[in-house]
């Protein structure tokens, strides 16, 4: 049985075809399988002049059934070491979180999750993430300290991840 | 690569017409929650617009706009008319704007390369657009016709927009495009006495649909409920959350149909509800795995409780949500394909991705 076609579907499948059909530079995103429009698979592009440059990291997005009411998930797979990405290679930035819910008060609400945003946007938010570690909210302390004290080893290890990326 | 674009339609469709500069009117007047074309739009009060439906279901969740943030009331949205007006008109000349279009800037292709046989087919330039007036007067005077007087003439005559039929139900002349895709559905939903003999556009109308109100649950019996709901025709079986989120998302519908200036008909919105809760029934098998103990428990003990009390209720709807089911299959795997190009499986560096994006732009 396909699949009901619901809100979040319609504006899933119409997100797909737009990527599709005109697709920023460095990204590559879609549906894992068209039964299950609410998991994809996106590559992204290491920005250039930075540690990640060259690599290509392959991501997961989930969405929510309630999508584009609350924003989807993203996990690095495998994950990557930077500052805002947890150890399970969840990423933590501010438009991946709905305008509600901030306990520390570190990000604006119009840089956060509202249905006005898209897959599109969230994906070049992650590779500006990549190219400026935000350490202030960090998710990863080992990498927000590795980055702010020894800039050099954390560069070393990046490059180690973008060789395992490419299967170097 | 048209014959998925109807489906699922999206403002670059126009990308590639003599009129790219429609791709912004198009996407304008789309609602950024759902990105389709706005179905009785409202207007918040920072001025901002959005499909009733999907602002009221937003605010639900977070009392903000979308756009800017700020708080903003459901009680205090406000039906935008002239903006619904603007997008069913909009939606009823899409297609043959779109083939004139495209029509059009092959014709200028083809002028480009120095073909002479341009000038039978300009008559079919449906735009005003002044600079392409002009551009046309220099390439007319070159082939050597009639300069500014046929110009002249062509204003005058009333474009040609295709084949025409009868509308069955107001018995008025349309181009059979318009009369399919849009016009019998507005025809249906409007009152005779409010049409406008020449528009599409149907005038405001005094609906006498009234607002619901929202349900204080918590002061409500069980019957009481039920009673509610079947006052509105919805099904009484489940259990107490499933009778309370059925009423919740009808109140939707219907809050959001009453700001129509075409409101559908009540049987229309119970059918919205059925898919509605057939589409939950979709996502619960989706996601049992991530219950947690408790919530099987939980799940467990209303299953056997609502399964004791309602097993011959529970029959009846399934019949009826098998039925519905059933009639939009085609359309819902018809969506899929269509919206799925070409081969889309995700490539493995980012060189053949590029590569691949050329072949979608073909």
């Amino acid at each position: 049985m396909p699949p009901r076609v619901n809100t979040a579907q319609r504006r899933l499948l119409k997100e797909y075809q737009q990527l599709t059909k005109d697709c920023p530079e460095g990204i590559v995103a879609g549906p894992v399988s068209e039964d299950n429009l609410f998991v994809w698979d996106c590559l992204i592009e290491g920005p250039k002049d930075t540690p990640y440059e060259n690599g290509v990291f392959p991501a997961r997005l989930t969405f929510p059934t309630d999508y584009p009411l609350s924003p989807p998930k993203l996990v690095f797979t495998p994950s990557i070491l930077h500052p805002n990405i947890y150890a399970n290679g969840e990423v933590c930035i501010s438009i991946l979180h709905p305008p509600g819910e901030d306990p520390l008060q570190y990000e604006r609400p119009e840089e956060r999750w509202s249905p006005v945003q898209n897959v599109e946007k969230i994906l070049l938010s992650v590779m500006s993430m990549l190219s400026e570690p935000n350490v202030e909210s960090g998710a990863n302390i080992d990498a927000c300290v590795l980055w702010r004290d020894n800039r050099e080893e954390f560069e070393r290890r990046v490059r180690a991840d973008v060789r395992k990326s490419l299967g170097l | 690569m048209s014959s998925f674009v109807p489906t699922v339609s999206d403002p670059s469709d126009f990308a590639h017409c003599s009129e790219p500069r429609l791709v912004e009117f198009d996407s304008l007047l789309r609602c950024h929650i759902c990105k389709e074309y706005q179905t009785a739009p409202v207007l918040t009060t920072c001025g901002h617009s959005y499909c009733s439906v999907c602002i009221r279901k937003y605010l639900i969740h977070t009392a903000k706009c979308p756009i800017c943030s700020k708080e903003i009331r459901e009680a205090n949205l406000q039906r935008n008319v002239l903006l619904e007006q603007v997008v069913i008109c909009f939606k009823t000349l899409r297609d043959d704007l779109l083939e004139k279009l495209t029509v059009e800037s092959k014709v200028d292709d083809r002028q480009r390369r120095g073909s002479c046989e341009v000038i039978e087919i300009d008559d079919n330039v449906e735009v005003d657009d002044e600079l392409e007036i002009v551009s046309e007067t220099k390439k007319r005077r070159n082939v050597g016709q009639g300069g500014l007087e046929s110009l002249f003439k062509r204003k005058k005559t009333p474009p040609k927009v295709g084949p025409l039929g009868t509308c069955p139900i107001c018995a008025k002349q349309f181009p059979i495009r318009v009369l399919e895709s849009e016009h019998i559905d507005l025809c249906l939903n409007t009152p005779l006495l409010e049409q406008d003999k020449d528009s599409i556009v149907p005038k405001e109308s005094e609906h006498s649909y009234q607002k619901l109100t929202k349900l204080d649950f918590s002061s409500l019996s069980n019957t009481t409920l039920k009673q509610k709901l079947a006052k509105l025709e919805l099904p009484t079986n489940g259990n107490r959350n499933q009778l309370e989120s059925r009423y919740n998302e009808y109140l939707i519908l219907w809050n959001a149909n009453c700001d129509s200036i075409v409101p559908k008909d009540p049987k229309v919105l119970r059918r919205q509800l059925a898919q509605w809760e057939s589409s939950l029934k979709f996502r619960k098998d989706d996601h049992d795995r991530q219950l947690d103990k408790k919530g099987w428990s939980d799940l467990i003990k209303q299953a056997r409780n609502s399964k004791m009390k309602t097993r011959e209720e529970q029959d009846d709807a399934q019949v009826e949500s098998i039925d519905i089911m059933s009639t939009n299959e085609e359309d819902d795997s018809n969506l899929i394909t269509s919206a799925q190009p070409q081969n889309c499986s995700i490539q493995a560096s980012t060189q053949e991705s590029t590569d691949h994006e050329r072949v979608f732009a073909d």
